[in-house]
């Protein structure tokens, strides 16, 4: 809207933010029973393995970024592979991204339905966030950062209160023994998490707008190390209230955990923390990943804004979220089964396009 | 051959040139051909004066004269004591030497006891000096006017602030008069870098527009930037600084104001001091201060007149004032409506065995309790002082309690109505109130569809629109997004003076210290005291 002649500048401290919104927004309620299935007690020593994951991630992404230089992703592509290979690349983009979204959205969406609002139909769900994420999206990336700095702290506190709340409740020996069957359900409870740990890879989008460069590292080690301590704190959580039996077989066990707090003996339940940083941060995620595609369609097709996709974009999103999938087992079963997919694209693409661009001697910076 | 058409194309430029410049038509030196012209301006102006007179020396020489005026916005004294008598009183050693041809205008008006006189030739000016409640005196063979400064109208004094009252701190306010304005401002800052621009607006109302800022401490662009806007204006008309207001501001149609307005002139001066432009529109008697913070709605000019620990708490309590007063009502809406989880079980059966037999949905409720307070407090602004406390009474207590006990209303619904209309008054701004209508509406009807999870998606919209918002530049949102540290010695909480040392970051201003003191030795012991100064 305003200033869109202008490029978008942001400082570290909106990117780091970000970059942990892009990953927790979801990974936050999702991720802890994935984990805990299989990890059981160990869940946290998965989590601290899937940082190092996303350390020697954050890696790929850094040294690519710096033989981008100011260069965009999808113009750097057209450098490295060419006009003919970049159009595939293109295409396989934004399918991924519209499905990804499509999930998100749908995932967000289903909570919600599933358990507060039952008597609401989904599109109306659907419809809201991708609406309120098309709003954000066509603000710019300036504001959607802004209104990142300004909602991210309230999520936190909303998170770290209901965990305050619920510290008199812990037990410790709920995490013994520790690896106590052996190293293998540690690693097997790390597959489902390499997917959103590599979703850093949004900072290869970002990364053009950063102002400061030389903070990229800085950034990405940031953000890693958040994302790793709140998803410990979730897990631990999680096992430590509900013993390890119980805690693999809830659904979503940081939910359950908001649900079981009594504080001041006036609050029952502290639900409406969860619904305001599960709806805020998985709308920012939709936005992050909204605006993503659009700036590479804007950039593929070299266009001065990106607003004539929005709608199509969004609408594609909205058909998805609503049609592809019948019911949550079936979102699930999806979000299972394309993690393969889903690291090609996030971890795939950016190490060829390091790889190649280091043969062919391709450096913009 | 060829030079006499270039001397006749000469002749024709000349010609235009001549024709452009009578167009603006100046004085003759003829009085009689001066008069008619300026009657034929002023026609059908009933209240325009031409006082003729007659200037005479002790020779019995005379001259011919004429004074106009406009006799309600001019001070007869003064024409009576400083024009009228120095110049019709004959004096013995008179040098006017009336008998020359060639007058001097000097000389004249060095007769004229007043301290604001200038000379004038052209017309438009003069009739704009009229209308402006100037004096104009036409003297004949001269072709110049003299325009006498003597404007003294009817005007209130400097009274005390209405809307911005506080404990502390000095009680004077603004006033119409740009003029005393500007004294009241020029008082606080003597300083040369003080500067002050001068636009006149408006075809009809040719008000005066005054652009005041600190050179060196302002940010050039930003100054540049507002002269530019208040240079753009085309209008007929200027009603006030709120017109002003709505020409240059940069988001027009946003219903966050961007620029502050004060009544206060301690409150002009210290944005001024802090590196920020003000507009002061003549004839309003509130001051525009432009750029403008969100968090300067949430600040009283007595939190610079407190104890630096009361006003963190202070600030503090309109912060959650603001919050009760935008998101109470919608809060209830859900907690009641989608959310009875969260409240304990006797609470809810209290609360619904109380609403039992009511209606109306909760939502509607609320809404109907919201219009009904904004009418009251319309009502009691609007009607005469005498009646105001029936109104409120008839209104508040006779009308709510029998809602109540008609069952129309529930009792909890009154309370927390009555609680968020409250909470609005805790806030300093009367515009920012009027702001916090529509975004309360705009919580309610949220929370009426969806609970909290159309509260979480308004606040989400809200910020994302306040964050977008720029005021003249600089983010409306500053010291929180983009988060600038520095900035928040000014936020929450107010430190000490000792320690505010730099200007607020996010204006950008060119001087960035405010003060720099020295460590001083703050204790000394009692020995110091008694024992004698060598």
């Amino acid at each position: 809207m305003r200033g869109e002649n202008l490029e978008a500048r942001i400082s570290t401290h909106q990117t780091i933010l970000l970059l942990i919104v892009t990953v927790l927004g979801t990974a936050i309620l999702l991720l802890p029973e994935l984990i805990i299935h299989n990890a059981r007690q160990d869940a946290w020593l998965s989590v601290i393995l899937l940082m190092f994951f996303g350390l020697f991630n954050a890696g790929i992404y850094y040294l690519l970024t710096k033989q981008m230089g100011n260069k965009d992703l999808i113009t750097f592509t057209r450098l490295v592979f060419g006009r003919v290979l970049t159009f595939v690349v293109m295409t396989i983009l934004l399918i991924y991204f519209v499905f990804i979204n499509g999930t998100i959205v749908r995932e967000v969406a289903e909570v919600m339905k599933g358990i507060y609002l039952p008597r609401t139909p989904l599109w109306f769900f659907n419809c809201t966030i991708v609406l309120t994420a098309v709003i954000l999206v066509s603000y710019g990336l300036e504001v959607i950062a802004r209104s990142l700095e300004m909602t991210f702290y309230l999520f936190l506190i909303s998170f770290l209160l209901t965990v305050l709340m619920l510290s008199k409740d812990l037990s410790f020996a709920a995490l013994q023994p520790i690896l106590g069957n052996g190293l293998a359900p540690v690693v097997k409870g790390l597959y489902p998490g390499t997917l959103f740990f590599s979703e850093l890879f949004m900072i290869l989008i970002f990364a053009p707008q950063i102002t400061k460069k030389n903070k990229i590292p800085k950034i990405l080690t940031g953000a890693v190390i958040v994302i790793g301590v709140v998803l410990t704190i979730v897990v631990c959580l999680a096992v430590m209230i509900f013993g390890p039996n119980l805690a693999a077989n809830l659904t979503f066990p940081l939910l359950s955990a908001h649900r079981y707090v009594q504080a001041f003996g006036i609050i029952e339940r502290l639900d409406p923390l969860f619904i305001f940083y599960w709806i805020g941060g998985g709308i920012f995620k939709v936005t992050i990943f909204l605006y993503a595609i659009v700036y590479l369609m804007k950039n593929f097709f070299e266009l001065a804004n990106y607003h004539v996709f929005i709608p199509i974009v969004g609408v594609g999103i909205i058909y998805i979220s609503l049609y592809y999938f019948d019911n949550v087992v079936e979102v699930a079963l999806f979000i299972e089964q394309s993690v393969p997919y889903f690291l090609a694209v996030q971890l795939l693409y950016p190490a060829l396009l390091l790889l190649v661009s280091k043969l062919r001697g391709i450096n913009c910076s | 051959m060829w030079k006499e058409v270039k001397d006749w194309f000469t002749d024709i430029l000349k010609c235009n040139c001549q024709a452009k410049l009578s167009r603006k038509e100046t004085f003759t030196d003829k009085l009689n051909q001066n008069q008619k012209r300026l009657k034929l301006k002023f026609d059908n102006i009933e209240d325009v004066k031409f006082r003729n007179i007659t200037l005479t020396d002790e020779a019995n020489n005379y001259l011919e004269a004429v004074l106009i005026y406009i006799p309600s916005l001019v001070d007869k004294g003064i024409i009576n004591d400083n024009i009228l008598t120095p110049l019709l009183t004959p004096q013995s050693e008179d040098k006017l030497g009336l008998l020359e041809e060639e007058k001097n205008i000097k000389e004249i008006s060095n007769k004229i006891n007043v301290e604001d006189i200038t000379e004038i030739c052209e017309i438009e000016t003069g009739i704009n000096d009229i209308l402006a409640g100037n004096a104009l005196l036409l003297i004949n063979h001269i072709s110049c006017a003299v325009s006498i400064s003597i404007q003294g109208w009817q005007e209130r004094s400097v009274e005390r602030p209405i809307i911005e009252r506080t404990v502390r701190g000095p009680s004077e306010g603004f006033m119409e008069n740009i003029e005393v304005n500007l004294g009241l401002m020029r008082r606080r800052i003597k300083n040369n870098d003080f500067k002050i621009e001068t636009f006149t607006k408006g075809k009809y109302t040719q008000t005066q527009i005054k652009v005041a800022y600190i050179k060196g401490v302002a940010n050039k662009k930003i100054v540049k930037e507002i002269k530019k806007r208040v240079q753009s204006i085309q209008t007929g008309q200027i009603i006030g600084s709120r017109h002003v207001l709505e020409l240059i501001e940069d988001n027009p149609l946003s219903p966050f104001d961007t620029i502050y307005e004060t009544e206060r002139p301690d409150v002009a001066t210290a944005g001024i001091l802090e590196g920020r432009v003000s507009v002061l529109v003549d004839g309003s008697p509130s001051v525009l201060i432009a750029p403008m913070l969100f968090m300067e709605n949430l600040v009283s000019p007595e939190d610079y007149y407190n104890n630096f620990y009361y006003t963190f708490v202070a600030r503090i309590i309109r912060f959650l004032g603001f919050l009760v007063s935008i998101l109470l009502p919608a809060l209830y809406i859900s907690f009641l409506a989608f959310h009875q989880e969260i409240l304990p079980l006797t609470l809810v059966n209290t609360i619904y065995s109380a609403r039992e037999g009511v209606p109306f949905p909760i939502a509607i409720e609320m809404i109907v309790f919201g219009l009904f307070f904004e009418g009251i407090k319309e009502a009691v602004a609007r009607i005469p002082q005498a009646l105001g406390s029936s109104v409120t009474i008839v209104g508040a207590l006779i009308l709510g309690d029998a809602a109540i006990s008609a069952g129309v209303l529930g009792a909890d619904s009154v309370i927390i109505g009555s609680l968020t209309g409250i909470s609005m008054f805790v806030l300093p701004s009367v515009e920012f109130n009027n702001t916090l209508l529509l975004l309360r509406g705009l919580f309610v009807i949220g929370a009426a569809i969806s609970g909290f999870y159309g509260i979480t998606i308004v606040v989400l919209l809200v910020i994302a629109h306040l964050v977008s918002l720029r005021s003249f530049g600089v983010p409306y949102m500053s010291p929180a997004a983009p988060l600038q540290i520095t900035d928040l010695k000014d936020f929450f909480i107010r430190v000490p003076y000792l320690i505010m040392k730099t200007r607020p970051q996010s204006l950008e201003t060119e001087n960035k210290v405010r003060q720099d003191n020295y460590p001083v030795k703050r204790y000394f012991f009692k020995y110091e005291l008694t024992e004698n100064e060598e």
